[in-house]
Formats: structure tokens, C-alpha cells, sequence
């Protein structure tokens, strides 16, 4: 009996070992989280995620381990001991449910205040765009721009048909390093909209409003896509945001589209090569 | 026949015993050991099924542009054998709604619980007799809804387990939304009624049927979880009856509760005014996680139960705390009611709700983490004899601990909106109730065998089973983890590429590796199959006890007859006084009389 209880201890060995090491291979090789290019948001999610991955790490580490030391130290089945006679530790009860208690307040009160940044204190400024999710595609509405002003004009959020606006389709275009706040709904089912390298996810849902905002630090392309189950088609519902150098970029951006909206026969540049044609274009990234 | 639970006593069985037919004995049976045993085959056949499934799955995710291996050339010959987007989403929403509605609760409640509930109280039969036979025969409407989906136009639905409105609820938003989604609303309605005649019996059951000197603290662990088990579905089920029948209407097209305003016909034409008269999809899913969030405790309570019998048991050693167990089942199942909004941190619901809903689901980590500690400590100090179940057992502790930890990266509302609806929610949920329960079941299975058939099952054979099942499935769904947490969405019929993702590759590799530990866990289940019928026949014959058992289960013969017990058994004692230093063996019956001196030795 004795070598089953090696065995066994061994075996059991395996869960915490590959349990670690895989996490660290994966993240040896940068395949255990997207690139973060948030610098206001997604940073503090991933500071909460560093936090939690610790402290879940080391109770992951210390009862597996704890599991396996019970097993290792048991008494061997053909001895003539018998195993002890307790009923329960009161002590140790009180002891660990109270250090339980204690570590998981800490963490549901440490989060408030990134839950509130992220979700509830919606920033006062006005919507970069409205976007509308349906079967399956991303109709992104983005505002014209004012010549007079030097400004975007107002983007009427529970009006986005109307004028003074333009779309595109599976592009959503945004400056740098700020605060980006655009708004979400669904034409038909529910779809959810997911940008992994910025931490922001929310469900697009027919009947609702929802405002949504996230920032990049970093110019560039990245994909966003859907993360709700929205039919056959779910996983090519997928699209990129371009992430423009400044907001003097961006807004250089709004100024020629305008203008190419004027121009007879014009258009926005790339929603011309998208629109009645958004799965064509989906399909192709997606292959 | 009168089976009033409060008149008659075991002695009075043997009257109708003899007479019976063979459909009345086995097939239309109101014996609670039949009926268990009609739920243990069934869920069992289901979970071949539901595993099927699963293996699909696993080979789209895996190989997403290559044949479906045997079948894909035969189901799919107009896509060279390739899964279609249209099979891969309707497969994903029947391998859930397979293991979760017809696998894991018939298993754990109805098979189990039937079986073990009487036996363990000490009494003939359940409360209910009728009734209970009526809850097994209300399950095969269900299936029978789920299998003829298969055979309707469009297929079975395609909206997840889970059915979210408006996708489940309009006929045209896809193949799978027309009849497969009423059938599959019938289907679960069916299979909701057969849980709650299992769980109005089991609760009358346990209050008025206990043997006399069974006490509510000196109930087998199983029992306490069945019964708390009894009292989840008990209040949950009718908010879960509810929602399924207002999205049946909606999805025959008589109503709107889910449908937000101004749907007309194939696109819900929004004008984003929030005026009256509309429906609301997320009402459904506030009702459906109210049943569903306290259904995932229906799943893995009775395991929890169940598995500390079996470690007390198999280790010789008394429970390590067993009121803060009673205690802590009784805490998960109050907290259960109030964390359902974990599952719509990011739905639209209003996120200051969030807030509260992220509290109380860290808090209800506490008596989960309690449990753990307690079944750890049950084995510190012990003597395990090693046997398959304690090792299936242990590997459901082990696991468990790693679901526990996952949900707290999910309960924390910040970190959820980055891997809700990823990978990482699945790897979550097969912890606990895939690697967990399952496991737990296996290991129900090996202890409780012999007293269903009077023979052993195969412990050579029940250890390779163990080994192989333990490397395979951890390997396989533990890096679901990785893959969740760089971005791998759920439910996608092709995953490649994750275009800007640096990680595409890495992510594919694990895809493949998790596929193929996966394969190879379902190549081992068919040790377990043969092990299971070669064992009911020509496994080793043993005595009413084989295990050594304190609970009064193992008084009777096994299998135990019609009515069970010879004379109603009276109780002295808990269940757990293993290795009591008064007694000359390593365990001391429920039944067995006070020994002198005992008292000094009692449980505070
Ligand atoms: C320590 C206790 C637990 C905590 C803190 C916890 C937390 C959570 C949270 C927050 C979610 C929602 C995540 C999301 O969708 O973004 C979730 C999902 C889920 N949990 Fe748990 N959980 C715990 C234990 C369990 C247990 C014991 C089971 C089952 C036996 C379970 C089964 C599930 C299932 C099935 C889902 C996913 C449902 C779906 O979206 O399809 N959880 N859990
Ligand atoms: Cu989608
Ligand atoms: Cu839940």
C-alpha cells in the first residue's frame, strides 16, 4: 500500500506543478495575455487581474499543496494504527474562515473604485460615435465635421440616422491617448462588443442605449469583435479599430471624410469598399 | 396501495412484493431503487450522448478546416464534411443543455438522491411513490423534445444553453430559432416538472420519514445536500418555469415580453426611445440566471454531499467539522439567491448593480473555501485505503479548488469584462462541474455500486480509468484558462485567425493539445463503460458492507429488496464515528448500540 500512496501523492503533485508552470510558459512566451494599449482603464483592470492572480495563486499553491501533504503523511492502510479519532477543530475553524473572510472583503472592496471609473462615472464629454451591432456586422456612425467650429459637430445619440453624420462599416476610428465615448445598440439579437487589447467588453442590446468608454495609448490597428452569441455567424462578426496618432489626427481624419462626402459621387473613403458588402469584407478577415 | 408516509411501517412491504409484474417492477415501477436506477442508466446513456457532443466540438476547434472524421462526409456532404456554422452552434447549445438539464441534475437529484435518500433515513420508500414514478416518465417528453429537434427544418436551436432573447425568441433570426427553440422550451419545461416532483418528494421525505433516532444532525452529509438541494429547486424552479413559458410565447409569436419595442417582422427597428409597451430582453436573463445561478448549486451540492461521505468513509476518519459543513451548504444556498446579476456584469443591466452582485459573489467563495479546508482536513491524520471512489473523490476536491479560485477573477466585476464569454468562463464552469461534479459521480458510482448490484466494480480496471481520466481532462481544460485570458471568444464555429493577435499560434496550439487530451479522456470513459456492465454481472460478489460503512444504507442487503430494511432501523449515533478508540473495529454503525463510555468521546 505503501507505493500507492507515493503514487497517488505524486500524482496529485501534477495539479499544482502544471498548474503553475503553464501560466508561467505562457506567459515566458507573451501567450497568456493580449497586449494591454490602454493606459487609463485597461491598465488599472490589469493591475486588479495581477492582484488576484497572486492571491489566488498562492491558495491555488497552498491547499493543493496542503491536499497533497494530507495524503503523503496518512497512515499506511496495513498498519495497525487507526486513524485519528477528531471530529473538527473549532479553533481552526474560526481561524481560516475568518482569514477567508478577511482576504475576500479585501478584494471585493480593492475593485470598487476601477468598477466605478470603468462603468458607472461616465465621462462628460460628447459621443465619438454610435455604433449599431446587427446579424453580423458593426455599423459605426461617426459625426461630421464643422468647419466653422473646428469641431465635430453634436452626434445626436438617440437620432444616429439623421444628419450630420456618416458611417462606416466594421471600422471604428479613434484617437490616442484619451477617453474615448461612443454608444451601443442592436438592431436585431443581442451582440457584445470586445476589444481584448483595450479590457472593455459590453453587450449591444436591441431596445437599450448603452454607453460605453476605453482608451489607447498606442496608435495602430486592433481587432474588436463580437463576444455574444448572435446566430451561424457569431464568429465572423469581427472588425478593427484604428487607433489615430492624436486627436489632431483624428479630427484631420473627420475633416477629409466630410469632404469627400461633399464631393459629387463621394463617399468616406473606406466605406465604399464595405457598405453592402460587410460579410464579404468580415469573411475576408476572417480567413 | 397506500404509501402515506406518516402510517405503515417497513414490516408491511412484503405484502405486494411478490405479485408484481415485470412492467410493474421495473419499467412502471414506484420502487425508489428502480427509479433511481431508470435515472442512473438514462443520465448515463445522456452523458454518451452530450460527450458525443462535446468531441465535435472539440475536433471544430481544433481542426476548423478539416472533415469531421467517420461522419462529417455523411452529415456535411455539401460542405466537403465540414462542420457548418449552423451545426457548430446548434451542437454547442445541445451538448450544454444535454449535460446540464439531462445529465448532471437527473444524475445528482434524481438518480442519486432516489436512490440513496430512504436508505440512507432508513425508511421503505420515498414519500411519494407515485409521484416519484411519474418524475422519472416526465423526463422522456423532454428528451424526446430535444432529440426530435434534430429532425425539424432548421435543426436544433442555436442559441446557447443559456437562450438569450432576442435571438431565441424570434423564429426568423436563425435556422435554429424556428421549431428547434420551441422544442427546445417544451423540452425543458418537461424535464423542470420531473425536478420538481423529485424535490417536493425528497423534502417530505426527509421531514417526516427519518428513522427514529435520526436527527437532523445526525444526517449523512448526502442527505443534508440533497435536501438543501430539494429546497434550491424547490424556489427556483418556478422563476425558471416561468421565463421558459413567456419565451415559448414570444417565440410562437403571441407575445413580446422579451421583444424590445417596435419589432416588425425579421429587424427590430429602433428608434432608442425607452417609451412603454416593449418588451425587455434582459428580463429574461434576470429570470433565467434566478433559476440558473442556484442550478449550478443544484448541480455540485448533492456532489459535495456525496463526496464527503465518500472521504470520510474510505479515509476511516470522522467528517473534520461536520456542522460547519451542514452550515456552509446551508450559506452557499442563501447566498446562491442573491448573486444571479454575476452572469450580466456587462448585459446592459445597470452596472451600480454590479456592484452589490459582485459583493455577494465573493462572498459566497467563504463557505466553498470552508468546505475545502474541512475535506482537506479529513484526510490529514487518516487512513486511506485508496480505492478508486477516494481517488475520484480527492480529484473532485482538487479540482473544485480550481473553479473556486477561477470564479473570483469572474465575481470581480472589472476583471469579468475582460474574459466574460471566453474561453475562460468555460474553463470555469468544467472545473467545477465538469471535473468536479463528474468526477464527484464517478466516484458515487464505484462506492455506491455495490449496493445497487451486489458485486464490486473492478478496482484494477477503476484505476487505470482514474489515472487516465485525471492527466487527460485536467491537461485538456486547464489551458482553456490561457487561451480565455488572451481573448479566444466562446461559441465561435472557426477561431482563427484572432487577426492582430501575436498570440493566433499559440492559441491554436493549446486549441489542438486541449482537443487531443480531450479525445483521449473520452477513449478512457470506455474502460469505465465496460467496467461498469462487465462488473454488474461477474464483478466480485460482496457482502451488504463491503466498504465498512457507518450509514444505515449498508444495513441493508444489497441490493436492498423492495421495502429495504428487515426492521426499521433505529439510530444511536452520526454517521461518521470512524475509527472510534472505544470500538473494536474502524467503524461504529449508526445503528450499532451506545458502547460503554462512548459519550466522552462526542462531537462538540
Ligand atoms: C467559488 C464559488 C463560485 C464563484 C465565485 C463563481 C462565480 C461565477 C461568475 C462570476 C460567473 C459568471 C462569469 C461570466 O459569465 O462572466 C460564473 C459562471 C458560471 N459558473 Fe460559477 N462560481 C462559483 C462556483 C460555481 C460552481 C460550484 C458551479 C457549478 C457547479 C459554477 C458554475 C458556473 C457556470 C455553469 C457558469 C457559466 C454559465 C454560462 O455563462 O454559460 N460556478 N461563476
Ligand atoms: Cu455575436
Ligand atoms: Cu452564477
Amino acid at each position: 500500500m505503501y507505493w500507492q500512496k507515493i503514487l497517488w501523492t505524486i500524482l496529485f503533485l501534477s495539479v499544482p506543478i502544471f498548474g503553475v508552470a503553464s501560466f508561467w510558459v505562457c506567459d515566458m512566451y507573451g501567450a497568456l495575455w493580449p497586449e494591454n494599449v490602454s493606459e487609463i482603464y485597461g491598465r488599472k483592470i490589469d493591475h486588479l487581474f495581477d492582484v488576484i492572480m497572486w492571491i489566488t495563486g498562492i491558495f491555488f499553491v497552498g491547499t493543493e499543496l496542503l491536499l497533497v501533504y494530507a495524503m503523503f503523511t496518512s497512515k499506511d492502510a496495513d498498519s495497525s494504527q487507526k486513524a485519528d479519532f477528531v471530529h473538527g477543530n473549532r479553533t481552526m475553524e474560526i481561524g481560516w474562515t475568518l482569514m477567508a473572510a478577511a482576504i475576500l472583503v479585501f478584494i471585493a472592496f480593492y475593485q470598487i473604485p476601477t468598477w466605478s471609473q470603468v462603468k458607472i462615472e461616465k465621462p462628460k464629454k460628447p459621443a465619438d460615435a454610435h455604433i449599431t451591432a446587427s446579424m453580423w456586422m458593426w455599423q459605426v456612425r461617426y459625426p461630421l465635421w464643422d468647419e466653422e467650429a473646428r469641431t465635430p459637430r453634436r452626434l445626436d445619440v438617440t437620432q444616429p440616422a439623421l444628419a450630420e453624420s456618416f458611417e462606416l462599416v466594421n471600422e471604428l476610428h479613434i484617437p490616442a491617448r484619451e477617453t474615448v465615448l461612443v454608444y451601443l445598440t442592436s438592431r436585431d439579437v443581442i451582440h457584445s462588443f470586445f476589444i481584448p487589447k483595450m479590457r472593455v467588453k459590453q453587450d449591444a442590446v436591441p431596445g437599450l442605449l448603452v454607453p460605453v468608454w476605453f482608451d489607447a495609448g498606442k496608435p495602430g490597428t486592433y481587432e474588436f469583435y463580437c463576444a455574444e452569441l448572435c446566430g451561424p455567424g457569431h464568429y465572423m462578426m469581427r472588425a478593427r479599430v484604428v487607433v489615430h496618432e492624436s486627436r489632431e489626427a483624428y479630427n484631420r481624419w473627420l475633416r477629409d471624410q466630410t469632404q469627400r462626402l461633399r464631393e459629387p459621387g463621394g463617399g468616406p473613403e473606406i466605406a465604399s469598399d464595405n457598405a453592402g458588402d460587410t460579410l464579404t469584407h468580415s469573411v475576408a478577415q476572417a480567413h | 396501495m397506500n404509501n402515506h408516509p406518516l402510517e405503515g411501517h417497513n414490516s408491511e412491504h412484503s405484502h405486494h412484493g411478490h405479485e408484481m409484474s415485470f412492467i410493474r417492477r421495473y419499467i412502471f415501477s414506484t420502487d425508489h431503487k428502480i427509479i433511481g436506477l431508470q435515472f442512473f442508466f438514462t443520465a448515463w446513456f445522456m452523458m454518451i450522448v452530450g460527450g458525443l457532443l462535446a468531441l465535435l466540438i472539440r475536433w471544430q476547434l481544433a481542426y476548423p478546416d478539416s472533415p469531421v472524421p467517420l461522419i462529417g462526409r455523411w452529415l456535411w456532404p455539401h460542405n466537403d464534411g465540414k462542420m457548418t456554422p449552423e451545426a457548430y452552434v446548434a451542437t454547442v447549445t445541445m451538448h450544454g443543455s444535454i449535460m446540464i438539464f439531462a445529465v448532471i441534475i437527473p444524475m445528482t437529484t434524481a438518480a442519486f438522491g432516489n436512490y440513496l435518500i430512504p436508505l440512507q433515513i432508513g425508511y421503505r420508500d420515498m414519500a411519494f411513490p407515485t409521484l416519484n414514478m411519474l418524475s422519472y416518465w416526465f423526463i422522456w417528453p423532454g428528451l424526446i423534445c430535444f432529440i426530435a429537434s434534430y429532425f425539424t427544418q432548421g435543426g436544433p436551436s442555436g442559441s446557447g444553453w443559456t437562450a438569450y432573447p432576442t435571438l431565441s425568441v424570434i423564429q426568423q433570426a436563425a435556422p435554429g430559432s424556428g421549431t428547434g427553440q420551441t422544442l427546445w422550451y417544451l423540452g425543458l419545461l418537461f424535464v423542470g416538472v420531473s425536478s420538481m416532483m423529485g424535490s417536493v418528494n425528497y423534502l417530505t421525505t426527509i421531514i417526516n420519514c427519518r428513522a427514529p433516532g435520526m436527527t437532523f444532525f445526525r444526517l449523512p452529509m448526502t442527505t443534508w445536500s440533497l435536501f438543501v438541494t430539494a429546497i434550491l429547486q424547490a424556489f427556483a424552479l418556478p422563476v425558471l418555469t416561468v421565463a421558459l413559458i413567456m419565451g415559448l410565447l414570444d417565440n410562437l409569436g403571441w407575445t413580446a415580453f422579451f421583444v424590445p419595442q417596435n419589432f416588425d417582422g425579421n429587424w427590430i427597428v429602433n428608434n432608442f426611445t425607452r417609451r412603454s409597451a416593449g418588451g425587455q430582453p434582459l428580463l429574461f436573463q434576470h429570470l433565467f440566471w434566478f433559476y440558473s445561478h442556484p442550478a449550478v448549486y443544484i448541480m455540485v451540492l448533492p456532489v459535495m454531499g456525496m463526496a464527503s461521505d465518500i472521504i470520510a468513509t474510505h479515509v476511516r476518519k470522522p467528517l473534520f467539522g461536520y456542522k460547519p459543513m451542514v452550515f456552509s451548504i446551508l450559506g452557499i444556498a442563501g447566498l446562491g439567491f442573491i448573486v444571479w446579476g454575476h452572469h450580466m456584469f456587462v448585459s446592459g443591466m445597470n452596472p451600480s448593480l454590479g456592484t452589490a452582485f459582485m459583493v455577494a459573489t465573493i462572498m459566497i467563495a467563504l463557505p466553498s473555501s470552508v468546505k475545502v479546508f474541512n475535506w482537506i482536513f479529513t484526510v490529514w491524520g487518516s487512513k486511506p485505503n485508496w480505492s478508486t471512489a477516494l481517488l475520484f473523490t480527492l480529484a473532485f476536491v482538487a479540482f473544485f479548488i480550481i473553479g473556486g479560485l477561477s470564479g473570483i477573477f469572474m465575481a470581480s466585476t472589472p476583471t469579468d469584462i475582460h474574459i466574460h464569454d471566453t474561453y475562460f468562463i468555460v474553463a470555469h464552469f468544467h472545473f467545477v462541474i465538469m471535473l468536479g461534479g463528474m468526477f464527484g459521480l464517478f466516484a458515487a458510482t464505484y462506492h455506491w455500486f455495490p449496493k445497487m448490484f451486489g458485486r464490486k466494480m473492478n478496482e484494477t480496471l477503476g484505476k487505470l480509468h482514474f489515472v487516465l481520466s485525471f492527466l487527460t481532462i485536467f491537461i485538456g481544460f486547464y489551458l482553456m484558462h490561457q487561451v480565455g485570458l488572451l481573448g479566444q471568444p466562446r461559441r465561435y464555429a472557426d477561431i482563427r485567425p484572432l487577426v492582430d493577435s501575436e498570440a493566433s499560434y499559440a492559441i491554436m496550439l493549446m486549441n489542438k493539445i486541449s482537443s487531443h487530451s480531450i479525445f483521449l479522456f473520452g477513449a478512457a470513459q470506455l474502460i469505465f463503460v465496460f467496467n461498469l456492465f462487465y462488473s454488474m454481472f461477474w464483478g466480485e460478489k460482496v457482502d451488504k458492507n463491503p466498504w465498512r460503512s457507518n450509514t444505515l444504507e449498508w444495513e441493508a442487503p444489497s441490493p436492498p429488496p423492495h421495502g429495504n430494511f428487515e426492521r426499521t432501523p433505529v439510530v444511536y449515533r452520526g454517521p461518521y464515528e470512524y475509527s472510534h478508540p472505544a470500538a473494536s473495529e474502524d467503524y461504529l454503525p449508526q445503528t450499532h448500540p451506545p458502547l460503554p463510555g462512548e459519550e466522552q468521546y462526542a462531537a462538540h
